[in-house]
């Protein structure tokens, strides 16, 4: 089927949130911009009630997907595991039970692939190989900033899929391990939130130009920053890390489904941080049978209290889908 | 995560009466996180009503009609606050709002988020005058 274009219904969470588009308002907003794939977060959304939908939840789900012509891509999971928060994290067993929970629920919604956070170790995700299997829906992790393509983490994930020849296990890589920069809303955010403008574009700069993390932190320190400005500069707060898309060239055959991170899309549905062309012409390379669901995430830069602005997110997502398109060759 | 939304200025703040004394006050907020939780993961509240400022253990929590401690919800798995959802909190303020006139209100709320390393309170402010957004005391 070569690359399917798919919207994670996570794009219109602001949507959501404030009573403008109910379940089937995204998922219809989704398929005016002729995506055939949905991307759910059943945490954010629930068919029905979560993680237990009622049968004429599930019949009214697949119905939706009938009537809008769309079909489930990926299921997007949590395990949350630092839960009761007395100093321990969920064992092994206890992390295993909750991805059971997050498979046996997708395997009913019709979703092929589950997206496990990168935070979670993938000795959990090789516990549940069985499980997966089981159920039919495959494990992919989340390759998210500040995980980098390159790091014995993915190494590992990969040591492990080969260890036991499995299917049930794979990849998801995040389109924002591909940014280059934050954009102009996330800077303005960060001024908002009390950097001072010299701080916050400095760091923006900086990691625009590709300049090493302790550079940046130097020239902070010698401008007399605060330790918070220093702090984001250090860490994954919204800062991109690039990673050269031919980097996954030998990685595609781990690869499921991919998340089309994006930020700020302009009139000429060009992403402003992220290097689309780079990678969907590396996909083409290899050959890539799968889906990339839209994943908008600019509405949050626009979320502080005192911000007078707020994101259109249907139409954001649009412009988005219409990149893919284009790049796509469809 | 949506701090500018989780008080909604047109949702009236009810005072709340038992046996004819004003007891305190319920406020309606909405989760600042991108999806619904467990009660175990809301792990910390405070308000402040003008210049009185109150504590989690002081305050109950409100889902779906079902009164929570905060202490008790530590371990609370099997009911959820969802995403977008108007839970409330119930703050013991002695006499409720004053009739007349804006009372400043900041709620804030922290969701224990696993995988981040930033955890803290996200906080919301409004002035509410119950005079004038219809916020009628019952």
């Amino acid at each position: 089927m070569a690359i399917g274009r798919s919207v994670s219904l996570y794009s219109y969470q602001q949507a959501y949130y404030l009573g403008q588009l109910d379940l089937e308002g995204c998922v219809a907003a989704a398929a005016a911009t002729g995506a055939k794939g949905i991307e759910l977060i059943p945490e954010q959304m629930p068919v029905g009630r979560f993680p237990n939908p009622w049968k004429q939840d599930v019949e009214w789900w697949k119905d939706l997907m009938a009537k809008y012509g769309t079909t489930p891509t990926c299921m997007d999971t949590f395990i949350d595991f630092r839960l009761f928060n007395r100093g321990r994290y969920l064992t092994l067993q206890e992390q295993v039970a909750f991805l059971e929970r997050d498979l046996r629920l997708a395997a009913e919604l019709g979703f092929p692939v589950i997206r496990v956070l990168c935070k979670i170790h993938f000795d959990v995700l090789e516990a549940a190989l069985p499980i997966a299997e089981y159920y039919g829906v495959k494990m992919g992790t989340e390759i998210h900033p500040p995980v980098m393509i390159d790091s014995p983490y993915i190494d590992g994930f990969v040591d492990m899929i080969e260890r036991n020849h499995t299917q049930w296990a794979a990849l998801i890589p995040d389109f924002g391990i591909f940014a280059r920069c934050s954009c102009k809303a996330a800077v303005e955010q960060q001024i908002r939130g009390g950097f001072s403008p010299e701080a916050a574009w400095l760091i923006h700069d900086q990691v625009e130009a590709g300049r090493p993390t302790e550079e940046t932190v130097q020239k902070l320190i010698a401008m007399g920053a605060a330790p918070n400005e220093v702090a984001a500069a250090r860490s994954m707060g919204g800062l991109p890390t690039y990673n050269d898309p031919a980097k996954l060239l030998p990685l595609m055959d781990y690869v499921c489904h991919f998340h089309g991170k994006c930020y700020e899309l302009d009139e000429d549905c060009n992403e402003t941080t992220i290097d689309y062309p780079g990678v969907i012409s590396t996909l083409k390379q290899a050959d890539w049978d799968g889906w990339i669901s839209t994943e908008y995430e600019g509405q949050r830069l626009f979320h502080d209290e005192g911000c007078p602005d707020l994101a259109d997110e249907v139409e954001q997502v649009r412009r988005h889908q219409m990149l893919l398109k284009r790049l796509i060759g469809e | 995560m949506f701090e500018k939304f989780m008080l909604d200025p047109s949702d009236p703040i009810e005072n709340v009466v038992r046996n004819g004394v004003i007891e305190g006050i319920k406020i309606k907020v909405r989760i600042p996180y991108y999806r619904g939780v467990m009660l175990a993961l809301v792990q910390d509240a405070e308000v402040t009503v003008g210049d009185k400022v109150f504590s989690r253990d002081q305050m109950t929590f409100w889902v779906r009609g079902q009164e929570y401690h905060f202490e008790d919800m530590k371990t609370i798995t099997s009911v959820r606050w969802e995403f977008g959802e108007k839970a409330e909190l119930f703050v013991p303020l002695i006499n409720g709002l004053p009739e007349y006139g804006p009372t400043s209100i900041r709620v804030g709320i922290q969701i224990l988020v696993s995988y981040s390393p930033f955890n803290r309170m996200s906080y919301a402010h409004m002035n509410y005058d119950r005079s004038a957004s219809g916020g009628v005391c019952r």
